[in-house]
């Protein structure tokens, strides 16, 4: 593409040879230097080629001589480009002016993109970064990245690490969120071990302080598994952090509910459009009245630059809101679908709760009423049910 | 001539230089589609299945289908197209 364009600037044309020996012009050009290409040997004694506008002259000069004959067949680009400009001066001056704007307008930031924030919003993070320059219509070539880095990370305790790239006029932002501390416990302080959830012990590993309860044991929440304050043979006592494994059966009843009627949204048939032009920061609309004129209805807002792929972004847009009215009327809901819905939430709440624990079995039981259905989980699990309970 | 060619040649052997330096025609074929000819001495004769190609006191002729003349330049010349055969005079 850019040979093509290349030629287009300089301009070519194309030469036809015809005499007794038409490869002497070709040994010519050789011995000139100058450049021909696409050369192809007719069958009367002709001979076809390209070459630059600029070598036409020194090319025709041959023409006589040797019985050559040169006949110019056809010229495209340079001076004949030239030539049709002037004809369209408005349109070449349009396309020049065009061409400027992009080029100039790459030079500022129009479009900002922010990836790898989870807890933090865009907003905040982008309500940073303008402070410190990166903004919309801002001069880029001025920015320094690690300086951007800096600040934004020292203001954003959040913020781990963050990189700045900037193409053309579009900037993005990767940002990596701090991972919040694990809690540190102690291992000193002297605790008690409790049951966290009632339960049959099915066994107990204790690796410090002393068993209150064992194996078979029926406990309630709270009960002491093992204590933390031990005895010796002489008579002293001692604390220790109390650690143990202590597995146990637990059960489980857990009730979800929804009701047998819902609100669906149902059109109403009227559409509103309202069209916006952004030129950089400034948002010329094309309507009176930007309220809502409906107590219920959808908006959809589509915003859009005028870009070349992602190279080019100019500050130039619209943005499209589309409004939908929208009333909502009661209506049954598929119970089957809101049956299997309840019982997978129920057994993802379940498993939530026993968390590495495992399920050994479970049963679940629907019931019905006027207004509501409701789901029930009956479940008996294993797990660890052993939990601190430090000393005041 | 022929002495003065042969003493190029010799000089060249003598010297443990290559050939192509001295002025003598180098010759690369690239498969049988594209032929480089450097230290050429100008275009004999040009056409689609023949290229007569003057060379250091001989005539290269290039026989083949769909020849064709990719570029050339006062020393080298590209020859690209179907090469059949390759023929000194």
């Amino acid at each position: 593409m850019m040979r093509n364009l290349y030629d287009l600037a300089r301009g070519t044309v194309r030469l036809k040879v015809s005499g007794a020996q038409p490869e002497r012009i070709l040994n010519f050009c050789a011995e000139r230097g100058i450049e021909f290409w696409s050369s192809s040997p007719g069958k009367d004694f002709s001979l076809t080629f390209s070459a630059f506008s600029s070598d036409c002259a020194a090319i025709m000069s041959q023409s006589g001589k040797n019985g050559l004959e040169i006949e110019l067949l056809s010229e495209t680009g340079g001076k004949k480009l030239a030539r049709s400009a002037k004809r369209r001066a408005v349109l070449v001056v349009l396309a020049a002016v065009s061409i400027t704007l992009a080029a100039v307008s790459s030079l500022f930031l129009w479009n900002i993109e922010i990836e790898g924030n989870d807890k933090l919003s865009d907003a905040q993070i982008l309500r940073v970064l303008s402070e410190c320059g990166v903004d919309y219509g801002a001069f880029w070539p001025s920015l320094s990245s690690d300086e951007v880095r800096s600040y934004v990370v020292s203001e954003m305790p959040e913020i781990a690490w963050m990189s700045l790239n900037v193409r053309s006029s579009k900037a993005h932002a990767v940002v990596r969120e701090r991972v919040d501390k694990p809690e540190i416990v102690n291992e000193k302080a002297p605790c008690d071990i409790v049951a966290a959830k009632s339960g049959v012990i099915k066994r107990m590993s204790v690796l410090e302080g002393e068993s209150a309860a064992a194996a078979g044991s029926v406990v309630a929440k709270g009960d002491i598994l093992v204590r933390g304050l031990m005895s010796s043979e002489t008579g002293d006592e001692r604390y220790v952090h109390s650690m143990a494994l202590v597995i146990a059966d637990t059960w489980y009843e857990i009730s979800a509910q929804t009701p047998l009627n819902e609100d669906r949204k149902i059109e109403r048939g009227h559409t509103d459009t309202a069209f916006s032009l952004i030129i950089g920061k400034k948002r010329i609309n094309f309507f009176s009245d930007s309220r809502n004129k409906y107590t219920s209805c959808d908006k959809i807002n589509k915003l859009r630059y005028i870009s070349l792929g992602d190279v080019f972004t100019l500050p130039l847009g619209y943005a499209i809101e589309r409004t939908t009215q929208y009333e909502t009327k009661p209506m049954p809901i598929n119970e089957a679908e809101a049956v299997e819905r309840l019982k997978a939430d129920l057994r993802s709440e379940l498993q939530r709760r026993i968390g590495d624990g495992q399920i050994v079995s479970e049963e679940y039981s629907v019931s019905k009423t006027e207004e509501l259905l409701t789901v029930t989980l009956r479940a008996q699990c294993t797990e660890n049910i052993a939990g601190e309970a430090q000393y005041d | 001539m022929k002495a003065k060619h042969n003493k190029a040649e010799l000089l060249a052997d003598r010297l443990d230089i290559p050939a192509d330096a001295l002025g003598l025609t180098k010759l690369s074929l690239c498969g049988r589609s594209r032929l480089l000819v450097e230290n050429h001495c100008g275009i004999i004769s040009y056409g689609d299945s023949i290229i007569e190609v003057s060379c250091v006191k001989t005539k290269l002729i290039v026989r083949g289908d769909k020849l064709l003349l990719k570029a050339m330049t006062g020393s080298d010349m590209l020859i690209c197209g179907r090469i059949i055969s390759l023929e000194f005079e």
